[in-house]
């Protein structure tokens, strides 16, 4: 059977380890042939604490995924995350020889390599150089600034850099599984592949995926990267709570909520309770709805005003005009659309993989918006590459890492 | 309002004299493992005691024996009244030896009789010749009944305003520090190590060379708001990694409470000593990790130490003062005219204070009494408060991580994430 290029896009998540194989289609589409998971062990907060069983789940996503997509894995892309991820933007300048006055490809990684000169501490690594204006002798809005004609080019950046030995982990771990590694991205970039079009990039959009061990969110003000950040608080806080806050086993307190929880502390009515059936090393107890939702909110709402006080301090919040996209596990937590809604003071959209083909059931469900992100971003960086495409002149907007 | 002493400013192109006073049984052994551990040379190390006996088996190299007439020679039995007596007997000795020093460390361990009775007078004389006193005081575990406790609670309020700095360590809090299996000799040791490390981060911090030279005004600055309370921790690190590893460490010191008591610090003084192939880089990232745990003022001092094996961060942070948790009962106090000449209350009737009122009572009207001395210093243990409220919050700590117990806390604006949210905000769950 012959097949179109292979991309798989891996996620090593804190709930579950995800493998996404897609196909990207000669009209550019992308088609998901299938996806494999299996669920998390030794990961806590994006970041892998087992290195042995975190190596198990990548096998066992990756064997999974090779079964249902009836395809060979032999590379995948890999999102990163971790509380060791940060962001700053910088404005690199470079000065144009006289002689020649035409911008070239040359020029533009000068700049990009001006803007890189700064201090980041010793031990981290450039993950990403995301381009977000261009100016050419101080002329604003430049799209493409190749073949243009001028004396100074100047450019602003968004730069993400993370520890470089904990990037290293999650590289080794993929290698280990029997996988090469083309590329890493992390996961605010690749979710907001697939969870923003470029309509809503340019008016203004903040992605907020909310994980099992952290949150990543990216903020796209006038079509650019303006910030992107990570909160190592997830899913698994909100169980955490639960459990601690009703004295519950983490297992119970994990299907508690999912099947009855709400971020919405009004919804329940006083003297309403729920029933724990006695299970093995659980003797059951009853709980009252409110004290459930009013612990789930806590965690929630301090959520959201820790990354908007993060995002007030680094970017106009008037700007965002297409609002708020919650995407990852935790985006199916019942009411959490309208929590988001009361503190960022802004439209909010729960939203999954849009623009992509396939089984409905996977792209419809957030919980693989990372994962399949990573493959669109691929697909992106792919067709960058090629000089002969249609969008070759795109320059690389994402300024590749090089392979690890 | 900072009045610098003349005998600092003479000399304030050379490095300050530190002497460290060990105060009691307690004291004594503490200084005793100070001398042990090396630092004899470079540090005046004195032992101060009623008992003769545990003063001849101590090998710190100076020695007074006081309260020959009162305890006559032998121990107060858990008195502060005779401590205090003893101390007050032998003020000519103690003045004596405490002369020309600049940073004096007071160490005791509080509520016994001569650390809590002794000790406010050594502090207030070596305050009255000048120098800054940082008081390093472990509190009684709880187990060794009220009346340690009481005694200890009541030289806590009554040092928290006499010294500069006072930073104190509960030993209750030594059963989170070791195994609960472990021996008691070995969790001992470690608390004493801790107290050890910390007097040697501070002897350091003002002592050695550097670019960046902590001077005695900056930790005047870090001190000097009224009714504040320090907060210490240090930590070292070896290797590629130390400058994370030791800010790490130093964040999570016991005696800093996790990073918890930068929070609210008004100012924190952070001081690196390394071997002189410390890098800028280092600094900045030792410096910006502790941004992200404080918005109060940082005061870097860095020295260069040829033989230091590795890198070692000291953080020094002063919280609370002006603004506390609870402001109304100090500020209606200093409203109140002041006694022009108030004694200094003494510890010839101690006072039981079983409630916060009267614990409180006592230090408010003591600013004006400073404000009127003409030798002191600066006003800074005026209204200072007893830091233990603010630890006891923290013994939530181990059992409220959950999940999260062994993994890296997420700590945001001074505050563990991993803790349940409605735990932290107190938010009522009924």
């Amino acid at each position: 059977m012959s097949k179109d290029r292979l991309l798989v896009g891996l996620e090593i998540g804190t709930f579950k380890v995800c493998a996404v194989v897609a196909e990207d289609r000669p009209d550019g589409s992308l088609r998901i042939l299938g996806v494999g998971e299996s669920k998390s062990v030794g990961i806590r907060k994006g970041e892998i604490v087992d290195f042995n069983s975190a190596i198990q789940c990548v096998r066992d996503a990756i064997a999974d995924a090779e079964e249902k997509a009836d395809a060979e894995i032999e590379s995948v892309w890999v999102a990163v995350t971790g509380a060791h991820i940060q962001s700053f933007n910088n404005r690199g300048v470079t000065i144009i020889p006289e002689d020649r006055g035409e911008i070239d490809a040359e020029d533009i990684r000068d700049v990009e390599g001006s803007a890189k000169e700064v201090n980041i501490p010793d031990q981290n690594w450039f993950i990403h150089t995301i381009t977000q204006h261009y100016y050419v002798d101080n002329q604003e809005g430049v799209v493409n600034p190749i073949g243009m004609v001028g004396n100074k080019l100047e450019a602003d950046y968004h730069i993400v850099h993370g520890v470089k030995t904990r990037i290293q982990n999650t590289l080794r771990c993929a290698k280990e599984a029997g996988v090469a590694v083309e590329e890493i991205v992390i996961n605010s970039v690749a979710s907001a592949q697939v969870a923003l079009d470029q309509h809503q990039k340019d008016l203004g959009a903040i992605v907020l995926d909310i994980g099992g061990g952290t949150t990543d969110y990216l903020v796209y003000i006038d079509g650019a990267v303006q910030h992107s950040g990570v909160l190592a608080v997830g899913g698994d806080h909100i169980t955490n709570d639960i459990s601690i806050g009703l004295r519950i086993p983490i297992a119970r307190a994990e299907r508690l909520k999912i099947e009855e929880g709400s971020a919405n502390p009004d919804e329940a009515s006083p003297g309403d309770t729920i029933i724990l059936k006695n299970d093995s090393g659980f003797s059951g107890c009853e709980i009252e709805r409110a004290m459930l939702n009013r612990i789930i909110y806590a965690r929630v709402r301090e959520l959201f005003e820790l990354v908007r006080k993060d995002i007030e301090a680094n970017c106009d919040l008037d700007l965002i005009r297409a609002g708020i996209m919650l995407t990852g596990g935790a985006a199916r937590l019942h009411g959490i659309q309208e929590v988001a809604g009361e503190v960022f003071e802004q439209p909010v959209h729960s939203v999954a993989a849009q623009q992509v083909t396939g089984p409905t059931s996977v792209f419809q469900n957030p919980q693989y918006a990372t994962a399949i992100g990573v493959v669109k971003y691929a697909q992106l960086m792919q067709i960058e590459e090629e000089p002969d495409s249609l969008f070759g002149k795109i320059r690389n907007i994402f300024g590749r890492r090089a392979k690890a | 309002m900072l009045e610098i002493p003349r005998s600092l400013l003479a000399e304030s192109g050379s490095a300050p004299r530190i002497l460290i006073a060990g105060v009691g049984n307690a004291g004594v052994s503490l200084v005793d493992r100070i001398t042990l551990a090396g630092f004899g040379n470079a540090l005046d190390l004195l032992a101060v005691n009623t008992d003769g006996v545990s003063l001849g088996a101590s090998v710190a190299p100076r020695k007074v024996l006081i309260g020959s007439k009162t305890a006559r020679g032998l121990g107060t039995g858990g008195d502060p009244e005779v401590g205090a007596e003893s101390a007050e007997e032998a003020e000519a000795e103690i003045t004596a030896a405490l002369e020309g020093a600049h940073i004096v460390i007071v160490c005791a361990g509080l509520g016994g009789g001569v650390g809590s009775g002794a000790t406010p007078v050594l502090v207030e004389i070596a305050r009255k010749r000048g120098a800054l006193v940082v008081v390093l005081a472990t509190l009684p575990f709880s187990f060794e009944g009220r009346r340690r406790v009481q005694q200890a609670e009541a030289a806590q309020t009554e040092l928290a305003r006499l010294a500069d700095a006072f930073i104190t360590f509960e030993n209750d809090r030594m059963a989170d520090l070791a195994e609960p299996l472990s021996g008691v000799h070995e969790t001992f040791a470690m608390s004493d190590e801790i107290l050890a490390g910390t007097i040697a981060a501070i002897f350091r911090l003002a002592s050695t060379p550097g670019p960046i030279r902590v001077t005695t005004a900056d930790l005047l600055t870090v001190f000097r708001h009224p009714g504040s309370t320090s907060h210490f921790g240090f930590g070292e690190g070896q290797g590629g990694n130390r400058a994370n590893e030791a800010v790490e460490r130093a964040l999570k010191s016991p005696l800093l409470t996790r990073g918890k008591s930068l929070l609210d610090a008004r100012a924190t003084l952070i001081h690196i000593t390394a071997p002189p192939d410390l890098r800028l880089a280092e600094i900045r990232a030792i410096m910006e990790t502790v941004a992200r745990h404080t918005d109060g003022h940082l005061h870097l001092g860095i020295g260069l130490d040829p033989d230091a094996t590795g890198l070692a961060v000291a953080l020094l942070a002063s919280s609370g003062g002006a603004v506390t948790a609870r402001p109304a009962r100090p500020a209606p106090a200093r409203a109140t005219p002041p006694p022009a000449e108030e004694p200094v209350p003494t510890f010839s009737a101690p006072p039981v204070p079983s409630t916060e009122e009267e614990e409180l009572a006592p230090a408010a009207p003591s600013t004006e009494l400073f404000d009127t001395a003409p030798f002191t210093v600066e006003k800074p243990g005026a209204a200072k408060k007893a830091p233990k409220p603010e630890q006891k919050t923290l013994s939530l700590d181990p059992i409220a991580r959950g999940r999260f117990e062994k993994s890296e806390p997420t700590i945001v604006g001074g505050e563990d994430l991993d803790v349940p949210t409605f735990l932290r905000q107190k938010i009522k769950l009924r």
